[in-house]
């Protein structure tokens, strides 16, 4: 359990969407989808399992830009991405299930937030569910195919309980 | 004045306080190179990819492909295709791709084939570029670039021959003598396995080999071999393709279709192939060495308790010889207190000496340790590399030290009241 110093966490008041109060909103990891995609996919046949090498996604690369500078508070896994040079965890991705589940794909883009580290953390046990806190940007990126990402500056981790 | 008393009546005995001080240096040593062993490790290790999205390779272990894609450790279990690395190279999140080809040396250092979006993308420690420390990248056939180890340990400059060796052995029997490369640089230091590494153009890997089709070299059932000379002669003529790499290094435009494609590449057509995150494995790495490294750790620890148990015995014992020296002591005015005092002082003084010296034998065992480890395991350990963790566990030796002193500073306090001065038989 990790607890960042208080002064980052005031620093982020200025979030437009939580003017009024400075606790972070509880995400839900399904408002990161536009509400059409979830709509088909509740409709979506159930997964072939079939892959090719250049299969596309099907718009899961969608983000809602409204969470952009938002505080948020979402409960998910850790997937550790970039090491520091002092061997500790600088980015990650903080993902709805954990692991490699062979039968149905991973979960898509907009289901994955890249978490930025300022300071780098000690790695911690990618087997257990996690609050992370901070301030979700929608990243534009130039590539038309991949049009969007979500990154949260993070300022707090703490284990899921 | 107790000092004094302390320093006199240690040098009076010295040679069993040198044999002790010895036992704690030895453990404290022992404590420490563990330690600092296992944070250069992991420091080591973690320095050496940065950037990368995914790695690319034939179906292994992921942990398999990590160390001997980056790391240069053991060798691949199969190549993929170069068509592969051509397939992937469309597909729509690649930003870009760099093709890896081991399975050569020259001296021990492996060689490693790529092309220049090598020095273009590759990064290590917190996202730092390659860059030359000398000299250019390779830009035609039979140009290698150094890494800043091979360059040193073979006291090779820019513009000297180097001939490489067929396979990964330590020692040149089989060689492509009849197509000598020319070195244009050699790159800076970065405390990485780039260091030991030479690095040249696919092509170039692709033109050696070119007669060594059936396992030896064939020169005269060789079709490609006057290819291979006449593109030598004239650069910038076209070869054939590689046909063969051995992994494939990919950075996506966008991060987070990282597991995407992924598990795209994972369920490829074309031919068994695996993609791994780069940072994932490392982390799955260490949680495997963990186990090894906190044994280490904790055998290490125990020495160190045998090493200041074995201190707090050799003061007891001498205590009984030292009846004669207490009872002066006492009968010149000293305190009980005072008595035990000296003990809890000689104690602090042999830990700390012991420290001292433990810790400069770890520095000379890991001065001399470090290259080897270097060219053996590509482990780069800075044996000046102070932690605050190492000045942790001193500081914790140092408490266990006093607290054991603590047994024989009691023990004198209690007797040095009436034992002594009575003559027993």
């Amino acid at each position: 359990m990790r607890i960042f110093p208080m002064l980052a966490v005031l620093a982020l008041f200025a979030a437009p969407l939580m003017a009024a109060t400075n606790e972070p909103k509880e995400l839900d990891w399904l408002e990161l989808m536009p509400k059409d995609e979830v709509d088909s996919l509740m409709e979506a046949p159930t997964m072939a399992h079939e892959g090719m090498f250049k299969q596309e996604q099907t718009g899961s690369f969608r983000t809602i830009p409204e969470l952009d500078g938002s505080k948020v508070k979402i409960a998910g896994y850790i997937v550790p991405v970039e090491v520091s040079s002092d061997g500790q965890m600088s980015e990650f991705f903080i993902v709805p299930y954990f692991g490699a589940c062979i039968h149905v794909p991973p979960p898509p883009p907009n289901q994955i937030i890249l978490a930025r580290l300022e300071k780098p953390i000690p790695v911690t046990d990618i087997y257990d569910a996690y609050w992370i806190e901070g301030t979700l940007n929608v990243e534009q990126i130039k590539n038309d195919i991949a049009a969007s990402a979500y990154t949260l500056t993070t300022t707090k981790v703490t284990l899921w309980e | 004045m107790l000092l004094q008393i302390a320093r006199a009546s240690l040098w009076n005995r010295r040679l069993s306080v040198g044999l002790t001080i010895f036992t704690v240096a030895i453990s404290v040593a022992l404590l420490l190179s563990v330690e600092r062993l296992r944070s250069e490790t992991r420091q080591s290790f973690a320095s050496t990819i940065s950037g990368t999205d995914l790695i690319v390779g034939a179906r292994t272990g992921a942990l398999q492909l990590l160390l001997y894609s980056v790391f240069r450790i053991g060798d691949a279990t199969h190549n993929i295709r170069y068509s592969s690395y051509e397939a992937l190279l469309e597909g729509p999140q690649i930003a870009w791709a760099v093709p890896l080809a081991l399975g050569d040396s020259h001296r021990g250092f492996r060689v490693l084939g790529t092309t220049t979006d090598y020095f273009e993308h590759f990064r290590y420690a917190d996202k730092r570029a390659l860059t030359l420390a000398t000299g250019a990248r390779f830009a035609a056939l039979h140009e290698a670039v150094l890494g800043a180890d091979v360059a040193t340990k073979l006291g090779y400059r820019v513009g000297d021959p180097l001939v490489i060796a067929h396979g990964t052995g330590n020692h040149d029997i089989m060689v492509h003598d009849d197509q000598p490369f020319r070195i244009v640089g050699i790159l800076a230091r970065t405390g990485t396995p780039v260091d030991r590494t030479i690095h040249v153009s696919l092509d170039s890997l692709e033109a050696i080999h070119a007669e060594w089709k059936s396992g030896v070299r064939i020169p005269q059932r060789a079709p490609h071999s006057h290819d291979a000379h006449a593109a030598r002669d004239e650069p910038g003529a076209q070869l054939a393709k590689p046909e063969t790499i051995t992994a494939i290094l990919v950075g996506l435009h966008n991060k987070t279709a990282a597991l995407t494609v992924q598990r795209q590449i994972n369920n490829y057509q074309g031919e068994a192939l695996l993609a791994i995150l780069p940072g994932l494995t490392l982390i799955q790495l260490w949680s495997m060495l963990g186990v090894a490294e906190s044994a280490l750790l904790l055998v290490a620890v125990l020495v160190v308790v045998a090493g200041l148990l074995g201190m707090c015995t050799a003061l007891v014992t001498t205590l009984n010889e030292r009846r004669r020296e207490m009872a002066i002591l006492r009968a010149l005015g000293a305190r009980p207190w005072q008595i035990g005092a000296l003990l809890f002082i000689e104690s602090a003084a042999i830990t700390l000496a012991g420290m001292l010296v433990g810790t400069l034998f770890m520095l000379l065992v890991l001065a001399i340790a470090a290259p080897w480890l270097a060219a053996n395991y590509g482990l780069y350990i800075d044996p000046l590399a102070f932690k605050l963790r190492e000045l942790g566990l001193l500081l914790a030796i140092l408490f266990g030290g006093v607290v054991v002193g603590g047994i024989p500073a009691w023990l004198a306090y209690r007797r040095s009241l009436a034992d002594g001065l009575t003559i027993r038989t």
